[in-house]
């Protein structure tokens, strides 16, 4: 019997009973919405969890300590550097996609400014570190910005009009601010576009640009705003903050002084100008992060040790894939480096996630079996009814398998309407949530667009699941209706 | 093709329980031959039909049809035999109800693995009714047909897949006398126009005289098996010493 025949029959048989035929997709119904709607939440959750609070796929490698009582210690002969030859071995690394450095700023910084945002300057503490320029890609920092996340001290130039306004090239070749006379807070009109005149060294500078983690922002929006909006005074009128309204504000900080700190061991104290230029997942949770070379130069000057512009603090090793980051995070232990916190703390979020979907599929799971138990007894008592028909097919010419593959055909015809139901009345479960979750819950820090994450192997798994455990329920009376003695159906025996 | 039994024998149950239902059946039916089954209920002819027809494996003996002898083949084997040189008919008619009449006439089409493309399956179906007389209930449920016209449909079903031999089991038990006749009417024109081979079972002697021969049971037992030579020329209407025949069921037209 070829398929277009068999689709016939089908089509015929199902036209019988077709209430029957109903009422047996119900639990498939039932059992294949649920089994979409958890996996899906299981995955969406992971996706906020795993991609933007604990990223799972980062690795930051650091130095190797040992608690010594209440202190950490890096060991008698000191831990294994962090430096470039470093990066180049983690490079070589099976499964690791990109290396890249982390460098904190290692003497005290303050910072002060907020006037064009909050109407006052305020002062704090500058936490800093810096990231190869490269890493922020053009959607984080908008390309076409006067100042971008780039290192504005080490162009290199042969003439003047490689370097940007308010520069020229100087005698290293690389690209130097102009001369300017202007006194602190003044500007001055040699200090073409976004450059300003450093009082001190009577020079042009661009501002430094900084990028900021959008948890910052996150944060801000989620916790602190909200907090905010029940004082009294100024604060109160604060409005929720966007990455759009933040980028382009600028500071200053003052670097080898900060308010808490004191002075740094270099001595040297210097205020420069920051500019906000954007957002990245790569940045300091809480500070400021440059590109790194200033901060290899401000560590060079201000800590008193000239080593400090060459040692990384952390390297951030990202892999190709969630799969692979545990074999990969065993050989950077076994390189004798250890890594931070963050990603056990990810591997615990992820298991907890995992845990917790598996036991929701399993409810789903026995929801289905439910289903097949009574796709088998809905079956079976077809088979019954159809005994003279089934016999007569057998009279005209049907062989025992064709029975066997009507009746399997016919619950693949279940499996597969019932199946798709399950997924139209899952997949509109997780919006009607998604819209209750939107409207009815307060923002709070990452809180998701969605709950739900959506892949094409979910729907096909869940079609294989509605026609697996159709064909496990209509087995038994496909074999039974295989085996009716033709004669005594049709002589009512 | 032709027909041979030998040795034939069926029981049912085991030991003292066992009951013996054909006992040393022997015979031989030639190709065209109208053979009529006669014996009273339990005789055995239905089973004997049923095993002739390879619908039952369950015998100890010899039956070959043509030159296949029916144990010798396997399940498939068989169904293709019956879905190529066999059709049935029989007394509850056995349509199935929510097919159409054109739609139970073709149903022999999903098991020939030779099939005519569908539209030419129809068509022969379409062919069948007309020449049975139900050219206008083609698109008619059998709820909507009376018991001659279902039987019509049967018998259309039953030439499908232009069959050598046709078994019928009473076809005219649940009929009244005189739709009765016409079927056995049709019969009739099908064995004399078409040389197709019939073997019908029957109780009643009226609709045995209509056939060529015919072979009696008797609890089992076959106790004879003679041409039909009545003593006035063989039947064409019923009648029976003057008595009218009884239908098992009896239904209006």
């Amino acid at each position: 019997m070829n398929l277009q025949k068999l689709l016939r029959l089908v089509w015929q048989s199902i036209r019988r009973s077709k209430r029957d035929f109903l009422f047996s997709s119900v639990g498939i119904i039932i059992g294949i919405s649920t089994l979409l709607f958890f996996t899906s939440l299981g995955t969406g959750i992971k996706e906020t969890v795993l991609e933007r609070v604990f990223v799972v796929r980062q690795l930051e490698v650091i130095k190797k300590t040992y608690d010594v009582g209440a202190f950490q210690s890096e060991g008698l002969f000191g831990a294994k550097k962090l430096d470039d030859s470093l990066i180049e071995k983690l490079d070589k690394v099976e499964g690791v996609r990109s290396v890249y450095p982390k460098m904190k700023l290692t003497f005290p910084t303050g910072a002060f400014g907020g006037k064009q945002l909050i109407g006052k300057d305020v002062r704090g503490e500058l936490v800093a570190d810096g990231l190869p320029a490269e890493l922020i890609s053009d959607e984080e920092v908008d390309p076409s910005l006067e100042v971008v996340f780039k290192d504005y001290e080490a162009i290199s130039c042969k003439q003047k009009s490689d370097c940007p306004k308010a520069y020229t090239c100087g005698d290293k070749g690389v690209c130097v601010g102009e001369p300017c006379q202007a006194r602190r807070g003044e500007e001055s009109a040699a200090c073409e576009g976004a450059a300003y005149c450093h009082s001190e060294r009577k020079q042009c500078m661009i501002p430094i640009p900084v990028v900021a983690s959008p948890k910052m922002l996150e944060i801000y929006n989620g916790s602190i705003h909200t907090a905010l909006s029940g004082s009294s005074g100024a604060l109160s009128k604060l409005p929720k903050l966007s990455k759009n309204a933040l980028v382009g504000f600028e500071a200053n900080a003052l670097f080898g002084r900060s308010f808490f700190l004191g002075e740094s061991a270099g001595g040297q104290q210097d205020v420069r100008r920051i500019r906000l230029v954007g957002f990245s997942d790569k940045a300091i949770d809480l500070g400021a992060t440059f590109p790194i070379g200033y901060v290899k130069r401000l560590n060079a000057i201000h800590s008193g040790r000239e080593e400090a512009g060459r040692e990384y603090h952390a390297v951030v090793v990202e892999t190709e894939s969630n799969e692979v980051t545990a074999a990969v995070a065993q050989k950077i232990e076994d390189m004798g480096y250890a890594l931070s916190d963050k990603f056990e703390n990810a591997q615990r979020a992820s298991l907890l996630i995992l845990l917790i979907t598996v036991i929701f599929n399993l409810i789903s799971a026995i929801i289905l079996a439910v289903a097949a138990v009574n796709i088998m007894h809905t079956f079976l008592m077809l088979i019954l009814e159809r005994r003279r028909e089934l016999g007569l097919l057998r009279a005209l010419g049907a062989t025992r398998a064709q029975i066997r593959m009507l009746v399997l055909s016919e619950a693949t015809a279940l499996g597969l309407i019932g199946g798709s139901l399950g997924i139209t009345v899952g997949f509109v479960a997780t919006k009607a949530v998604d819209a209750i979750f939107n409207s009815q819950v307060q923002d709070f820090p990452f809180k998701p667009d969605t709950l739900f994450g959506f892949a094409p192997w979910m729907f096909l798994m869940c079609l294989g699941a509605a026609l697996f455990f159709c064909w496990i329920g209509a087995l038994l009376p496909a074999i039974r209706a295989s085996r009716i003695d033709p004669a005594a159906a049709l002589t009512g025996r | 093709m032709n027909i041979r039994v030998e040795g034939l024998q069926k029981s049912y149950g085991k030991g003292e329980l066992r009951a013996s239902v054909l006992e040393d059946i022997a015979f031989g039916i030639d190709p065209g031959e109208f053979v009529a089954i006669m014996g009273t209920s339990g005789s055995g002819k239905t089973t004997l039909l049923n095993i002739m027809g390879g619908l039952d494996r369950d015998y100890r003996g010899h039956v070959s049809v043509g030159s296949n002898e029916l144990a010798k083949l396997d399940e498939k084997q068989l169904a293709r035999l019956r879905n190529a040189k066999f059709g049935f008919v029989f007394q509850q008619f056995h349509l199935l109800d929510h097919l159409t009449s054109l739609e139970n006439v073709a149903i022999p089409r999903f098991f020939d693995a030779d099939a005519a493309e569908e539209q030419k399956a129809l068509g022969r179906a379409r062919e069948l009714l007309t020449t049975v007389g139900l050219g206008e209930k083609l698109d008619s449920y059998p709820s909507e047909l009376s018991g001659g016209q279902k039987q019509r449909v049967a018998i259309a079903r039953a030439l499908f897949n232009r069959p050598e031999v046709i078994f019928c089991d009473e076809p005219t038990g649940s009929l009244d006398r005189s739709t009765g006749l016409q079927i056995l009417e049709l019969f009739q024109k099908l064995n004399r126009d078409e040389g197709i081979t019939l073997i019908m079972v029957t109780h009643e002697e009226h609709i045995a005289r209509l056939a060529t021969r015919i072979i009696r049971l008797e609890d089992g037992v076959l106790v004879s098996d003679e041409p039909n030579t009545p003593k006035k020329p063989a039947a064409t209407t019923l009648e029976v010493d003057g008595a009218l025949p009884q239908s098992q069921t009896s239904e209006e037209e």
